[in-house]
């Protein structure tokens, strides 16, 4: 039986059979875990086109080129961009209030959806005690051997730097930058890239949220550890405005928010937004003892011009293509 | 050379095409590193002996290969100077002079100034937008002489066969992870290694599965790839892979601790991970 507070969206979306999506999340993920069970739960009629997109720049060209519609459905790292350029629409969010208020947007333009713990990796042949501390991540003892996805990008390192910036205190929180920076660090465009080069041992030692750095085989030389405070950053639903299936793109958003969406997105292996889901994987479970984690601690994600800034400023861009690891055809 | 030596030198030999593998492999997709690059073009200007025509310098980008295995190896002067009038043509209208292109020659293992086969590195730009992800058929012209084809081949993107993900360091090993669709792999169960000299001759090749349990399996030195007279890597074929899981882990072992180049390849994309240039055996 459908969720009662979806049900007064439900008729609207009858007429709608097709939802276009692009986001973060794995396509597999998206669709034969989390839209099998919306058909199952609330819409059967209902199919999913979806495809995989990290790059917010991609996201936006998206849903501003000329004589396309925008996709119906989008899951970004960093909305306020699109929201601030006016391509998002308000969206029905009947579990909202569930949610830490930093995360949720009062008007609705966007809303959380699954956590990403920024977690640090390592390769066990390389480093046989891992950084314990996260002022240790600026050791100039791992000069020339650290890699971490792009800051500026606002994907999970950025992002993770900024809560961490509330926490350590300023003079400890430059000196770990300038440490990071001075380092010669690697930098690319994905955590998956930055998993991929610690697991071969080019580079030692980086940073990666926890779920891409739980997908290396058993025998992997990639580990990683939970520092305390472990960032704890997440991925947000956002309705593009203009889309083809508005009000089915609105079942969906309100049905991922609720806690049967909350569990789809649990059992793809990935932390639920709304606290106290029954999951394996609910932050307090996954998370170790001792571990306390931190988000909203600034508000990078209302504001994050000026930590682009701050970023571009402290780290070195690299001239060529930041090296991806997330496969794609060409 | 002056234009009374050409005179003077003798024709190329026509060269004959090894069939024991299926003959002429192409389609094979490469991501070479600006580091790959560099590694490759250092050595041809640190090396002794190249040959004119020897060496076309790398660059790094997206590649896609013709390799050609050859039925006896010849020596370097003559097979150099036969390479120079090597064409492949693709459907029928696609013509590629394969000297233009970088080439790595793979010299025998007994005296490396005869050369067995070469594969030949073509820019994917060159080809057009839909190319890759099909099958096409192709053939070998030394001059007018036809040498081989045509024959079908499959040219991968780089998601389309196996996905040479990445090499890892580990002590006394490299190892290298495959994923993506092992259909090919599942067929012929064969891996082509490169591995530095640094690294002394392969020992042995072992299947690490998922369930921790390892099977041997034979490794193969095929030719030891030079620049002139600089050893670039030893080329070896592990066979007898079995492809039944989603992913597949090959152990490579070696006696010499050492960093160096270190490459897999087959039917499939080679990612850049999957090339190295600081492999390290611990």
């Amino acid at each position: 039986m459908t969720d009662p507070a979806l049900q007064p969206l439900v008729a609207a979306a009858r007429s709608e059979a097709r939802l276009v999506g692009v986001g973060l999340t794995d396509a597999r993920s998206m669709r034969d875990v989390i839209w099998a069970a919306f058909r199952e739960e609330v819409a059967p009629w209902a199919d999913l086109d979806y495809g995989q997109e990290v790059r917010g720049d991609a996201v936006a060209r998206r849903l501003t080129e000329p004589g396309a519609p925008p996709p119906d459905v989008l899951v970004v790292a960093n909305p306020a961009h699109l929201a601030a350029a006016g391509l998002l629409e308000a969206h029905e969010q009947p579990y909202g209030d569930r949610y830490p208020a930093g995360w949720v947007e009062a008007n609705g333009a966007w809303a959380p959806l699954y956590v990403q713990p920024v977690v640090v990796v390592y390769n066990g042949h390389h480093v046989p005690v891992p950084p314990s501390r996260w002022e240790h991540m600026g050791d100039p003892g791992r000069a020339g051997k650290l890699v971490f996805e792009e800051p500026w990008a606002m994907l999970a390192t950025g992002p993770a730097l900024a809560e961490l910036s509330a926490v350590l205190g300023t003079a400890a929180w430059e000196e770990l930058l300038r440490g990071m920076a001075g380092g010669d660090p690697l930098i690319v465009a994905d955590n998956e890239r930055s998993v991929l080069e610690v697991a071969t041992g080019s580079r030692h030692t980086g940073l990666s949220n926890w779920n891409v750095a739980v997908r290396v085989r058993a025998a992997s030389p990639v580990r990683h550890v939970f520092l305390d405070p472990t960032p704890c950053i997440p991925g947000f639903a956002a309705l593009p405005a203009g889309g083809s299936s508005p009000n089915l793109a609105r079942l969906f958003l309100a049905w991922l928010g609720s806690p049967g969406g909350q569990r789809a997105y649990a059992a793809t292996g990935r932390i639920p937004a709304m606290p106290g889901i029954d999951a394996p994987t609910e932050m307090s479970r996954v998370l170790p003892s001792g571990v306390e984690p931190v988000f909203g601690a600034v508000d990078w994600l209302r504001d994050p011009e000026p930590w682009v800034e701050r970023y571009r400023a402290t780290f070195k861009a690299p001239r060529a293509p930041l090296r991806r690891g997330k496969m794609g055809g060409f | 050379m002056t234009s009374t030596d050409a005179s003077m030198a003798p024709a190329p030999p026509l060269l004959e095409v090894d069939t024991t593998y299926g003959g002429i492999y192409a389609g094979t997709s490469f991501e070479f590193s600006q580091d790959v690059a560099d590694h490759f073009n250092g050595a041809a200007r640190r090396a002794g002996h190249v040959l004119p025509g020897e060496y076309v310098p790398f660059e790094a980008g997206e590649y896609f290969s013709i390799a050609c295995p050859m039925a006896a190896s010849y020596p370097r002067e003559e097979f150099v100077a036969a390479y120079g009038q090597l064409r492949a043509r693709v459907d029928g209208e696609l013509e590629f002079v394969l000297a233009d292109h970088p080439r790595l020659f793979s010299n025998s293992t007994e005296d490396w100034r005869r050369i067995r086969a070469v594969p030949t590195y073509i820019r994917k730009s060159e080809v057009p937008e839909g190319f890759f992800g099909a099958v096409h058929r192709v053939e070998l012209f030394q001059g007018d002489a036809p040498l081989f084809g045509p024959v079908e081949r499959f040219f991968h993107t780089a998601t389309s066969g196996c996905v040479f993900s990445h090499i890892e360091d580990a002590p006394g090993k490299l190892v290298v992870e495959v994923g993506g669709n092992l259909d090919a792999l599942a067929r012929t169960g064969m891996v082509v290694f490169f591995t530095d000299p640094v690294f002394g001759e392969p020992l042995g090749a072992t299947q690490v599965n998922e369930d921790r349990s390892i099977v041997p399996l034979p490794y193969t030195l095929l030719g030891k790839d030079h620049v002139g007279d600089l050893m670039l890597f030893n080329e070896g074929l592990v066979r007898g892979v079995s492809a039944r899981e989603s992913r597949v882990v090959l152990e490579l072992y070696f006696a010499q601790k050492g960093t160096g180049l270190a490459a897999a390849l087959y039917s499939g994309h080679t990612r850049d991970t999957a090339f190295r240039t600081d492999a390290t055996v611990l």
